[in-house]
């Protein structure tokens, strides 16, 4: 761990960051599809309304995940 | 005769969509080639950092670039960069349709169908109409639909132009989806003050708590007010910045790597994808913002309000 | 705390740039007021225009129909009364002209027996009369001949009263 300076601890840091952040968005999104679909199997009539709550709510978590993108991006870019 | 050059037509829009993106990809490329050749040795961090960011000059790669003017005035610097002009041009493409489908509107009136371009704009407005503003405002959501409309297709026609060639995103600009945030910001405390009063709004800052806590509340509640707008300019903005630096990583990787392979057969096919993904983004990136402050002003004047816990943040 | 740490970090793509702002708030709100007055408000009117169009016609339709259905059915009702009426004046008609021919029947058979009973009346009054006239010609026809038979030893009183007491006992045989 010595040969590490600051600038590869941060792209490091960087890396995983990224990396947690897509990982919650993902498990995140695959509820709401999930949930969406058991939704739609239960009750196809409902299907418009819940693909647009799905898409909705897929864009907002999305929004949460790239706050921490931007956070990576900005660390690798300083 | 005419069936054969609607079908025609049809062919050749399919075309269009699907070597448009392929063509935007090549045209990155070279831009990007040409100023790999001209800057020498910058890192590929610096050369997306230059596409993303606004600047001052608005840039032909290869065909040449030419400054814009500075303006400083009164010690603010006012001047006129990549974005701002960008930001023009999206106002003169809305002008430009929105001023004829107006026309057209005043011209035959409500009792015929509308036909093509005033059609299409049509279902938009009736989207946002119905299921954005109605649905979330209630009751008295006339007056804030040009709010919402305007909203909606200047953030649409922004993201689409950062999307073509020598194109910049002027939403990819903290800057840019600030103000916007700013302006629902304004528009749902005066719809909240004037749905409630100056001391109903003032109530809703405590949550109806014992005064003993409302040293604690008013804060919290206070600072709370304010990660809404902020959200909403992250998030435009992040996934606009986002998508961009995608596209030009993966285009970039072909350059880094100095491998022809790559880029034909992994650079380019991803970034088409992504290009397309990128155009869906634009659209949804527009409507979240528009439903999000309907939805906010909708929460500020309603009647029968009750704090739930925030489901954003 | 995370805004500090973005603003810290920024690497240029979070820098504040006021004069961004100043211009994003003229072009948004020059672009706002132009369509507002422009596009919006004829746009907006006219759907609105169109959406009441609509419901009322589709008000006036159901109104027209409903009074349709109330015209139908008064209709219908009258209809219905004009056929009992017309049964119940049928059925009237009928009893009534059964009453008639009954008591027609009853008055003609009445008649028919007053008028038998006055021929019987008749024919025995007829009978007694000739049964007289019988009796007369008889007597008379008796005179005559016992006027041949007994001839000049009769006088007058004593003819008479021989005849007298043969017409008596004629009459009572006859009788």
């Amino acid at each position: 761990m010595e040969g590490m300076g600051n600038e590869a601890l941060g792209y490091l840091g960087a890396g995983i960051g990224a990396g947690l952040a897509v990982l919650g968005a993902g498990i995140g999104i695959g509820n709401i599809a999930a949930s969406a679909a058991e939704g739609t199997a239960r009750n196809p009539e409902a299907t418009a309304d819940i693909r647009t709550t799905m898409i909705i709510a897929a864009a907002l978590i999305e929004g949460v995940a790239l706050f921490g993108e931007v956070i990576a991006v900005l660390l690798v870019l300083k | 005769m005419k069936r054969f050059s609607a079908f025609r037509a049809g062919e050749f829009a399919r075309i269009a969509i699907l070597i448009i993106p392929l063509l935007f990809g090549i045209g990155t490329i070279a831009r990007a080639a040409s100023s790999d050749a001209g800057h020498g040795e910058e890192s590929a961090g610096d050369v997306i950092m230059h596409h993303i960011l606004d600047s001052n000059k608005m840039e032909f790669d290869p065909f040449g670039s030419f400054a814009l003017p500075k303006l400083v005035i009164g010690g603010f610097d006012l001047s006129i960069t990549k974005h701002v002009v960008f930001m023009w041009l999206a106002a003169i493409i809305l002008l430009a349709v929105f001023l004829y489908v107006g026309n057209y509107y005043k011209t035959i009136g409500s009792r015929k169908a509308p036909g093509g371009v005033a059609n299409v704009m049509e279902a938009i407005v009736q989207f946002i109409r119905l299921d954005v503003a109605k649905s979330n405002i209630g009751e008295g959501y006339e007056r804030h639909m040009p709010y919402l409309l305007t909203v909606f297709v200047f953030i649409l026609v922004l993201n689409l132009l950062g999307l073509i060639p020598y194109g910049a995103s002027a939403t990819g600009n903290i800057n840019v989806t600030l103000t916007l945030s700013v302006f629902t910001f304004f528009i749902t405390q005066v719809a909240a003050v004037k749905a409630h009063g100056i001391k109903g709004y003032l109530a809703h800052l405590t949550a109806g708590t014992h005064p003993a806590l409302w040293i604690i509340m008013i804060p919290i509640e206070f600072i709370g007010l304010f990660t809404k707008p902020i959200a909403l300019t992250i998030r435009l903005f992040a996934n606009m910045t986002a998508g961009h630096i995608v596209i030009l990583s993966l285009i970039f990787i072909s350059f880094i790597l100095k491998s022809f392979i790559v880029a034909v057969f992994v650079s380019v096919p991803f970034s088409v994808i992504i290009y397309l993904l990128e155009i869906f983004i634009a659209f949804l990136q527009a409507f979240i913002f528009t439903m999000l402050s309907a939805l906010f002003i909708g929460l500020a004047s309603s009647h029968d309000e009750s704090h739930e816990p925030e489901a954003a943040h | 705390m995370l805004t500090t740490g973005f603003i810290m970090l920024s690497g240029g793509l979070l820098d504040p740039n006021p004069g961004l702002i100043f211009w994003t708030t003229v072009t948004f709100l020059i672009v706002l007021f132009i369509l507002k007055k422009f596009t919006w408000g004829p746009m907006l009117n006219a759907l609105e225009e169109r959406e009441k169009g609509i419901q009322d016609s589709i008000d006036r339709a159901q109104t027209a129909k409903e009074e349709a259905e109330e015209v139908l059915r008064k209709n219908s009702e009258l209809l219905a009364k004009a056929d009992a009426e017309a049964e119940k004046i049928v059925r009237e008609g009928k009893e009534y002209g059964d009453k008639l021919r009954a008591d027609i029947t009853e008055k003609a058979h009445a008649e028919a027996t007053r008028m038998i009973a006055t021929a019987k009346e008749e024919i025995e009054q007829e009978k007694r009369r000739a049964l007289t006239e019988l009796r007369t010609e008889v007597a008379d026809l008796a005179v005559k001949g016992a006027e041949k038979i007994i001839m000049a030893n009769l006088d007058a009183a004593k003819q008479k009263n021989i005849i007298d007491s043969m017409i008596k006992d004629l009459s009572e045989n006859r009788n």
